[in-house]
């Protein structure tokens, strides 16, 4: 599962996973050239989630940008997520989002709304 | 596309693009513009330039967001959709300029004609509907995600219109008989986020 993770780049996001924590988490840019690339490892890992036993996950978005592409993909994959949950797993969403961006905010809530999964909206505030 | 219609297409391109250029009167400053061939190292470097550019003016955090999501989509669209040529290079354009109302965003590719009325019916389904419904569309959307053939969402026309709070105008000029040039001026307005 460790080989989920991946660097950030200027327009790709940073994914990583902790196996102690259970936490998987998705920041930065998500714009890139090949959204596919970067989402479809993120969907198998997703998918076969629950084989290695884990009872828990718990997800971090932390966009700064994002374009609508990787919307598409994150919604995939909250649709997979809840689909796990309502098997059984205990899932957590924590939905980072810059506090001047209400386009982010209301990407959460429309992911939240879409699956029936409770969001944890963290706005971050950027100090002077 | 054959040489010499590439070389009409080329022309009429550029000489839109000057007349937009001349059109942005001397109260507005044009941020940052493109003509040619378009990529993501682009993109990245209009998105680098745009963020410097509108922190170093301080502008509101809100708009900074706003108008570099609609940049990113337009940039996208153009990569994505403008009508190859030979030597695999798009022909397109971007001009962003500020003025005392807000931020202008003229976007502009080559598309085969054929494809026109079918791009046509799409985007001015969008403009007809509501904000509210726009926004509903957008969650039934996301509701089945699906990705196409191309790797793509699919979202990006439904998404420039939306954060565009609708002032999205569209014009599509007859270039040759094979090909148009697809137009988009975008107008975030400072009222919008007031």
């Amino acid at each position: 599962m460790s080989g989920i993770n991946q660097s950030p780049s200027e327009d790709g996001p940073e994914v990583n996973f902790n196996k102690e924590t259970l936490t998987f988490k998705i920041s930065g840019n998500s714009y890139p050239e090949n959204c596919e690339k970067i989402y479809e490892p993120i969907k198998k890992f997703i998918e076969h989630y629950s084989e290695s036993g884990n009872k828990t996950l718990n997800l971090d978005f932390h966009f700064n940008l994002i374009n609508s592409t990787s919307t598409v993909y994150v919604a995939q994959i909250i649709v997979r997520v809840a689909e796990l949950a309502k098997k059984g797993l205990d899932v957590s969403v924590k939905w980072y989002y810059d506090q001047y961006d209400e386009e982010l905010l209301d990407l959460g809530e429309k992911l939240s709304s879409i699956s029936s999964l409770v969001f944890e909206y963290i706005p971050i505030v950027e100090e002077d | 596309m054959k040489e010499e219609e590439y070389i009409i297409c080329e022309d009429q391109v550029l000489s839109q693009y000057n007349t937009i250029k001349d059109s942005i009167t001397e109260d507005s400053n044009i941020l940052c513009q493109n003509i040619g061939s378009f990529n993501q190292d682009i993109l990245i470097s209009f998105v680098s330039l745009v963020e410097h550019a509108l922190a170093q003016s301080g502008e509101v955090k809100s708009i900074q967001k706003r108008l570099i999501y609609l940049i990113i989509e337009c940039i996208q669209n153009i990569i994505y959709h403008s009508d190859k040529l030979p030597n695999d290079a798009q022909l397109a354009y971007i001009i962003i300029s500020k003025n005392d109302f807000g931020y202008t965003i003229h976007s502009s590719n080559v598309i085969e004609s054929k494809n026109v009325p079918a791009l046509i019916e799409k985007i001015d389904a969008l403009l007809k509907v509501r904000k509210d419904v726009l926004s509903n569309l957008f969650s039934k959307k996301i509701q089945t995600p699906e990705i196409n053939q191309e790797g793509h969402g699919g979202l990006g026309l439904l998404t420039m219109v939306s954060k565009s709070g609708k002032d999205f105008n569209y014009k599509v000029s007859e270039l040759t008989n094979n090909y148009s040039l697809f137009h988009v001026e975008i107008n975030l307005n400072f009222k919008q986020f007031s």
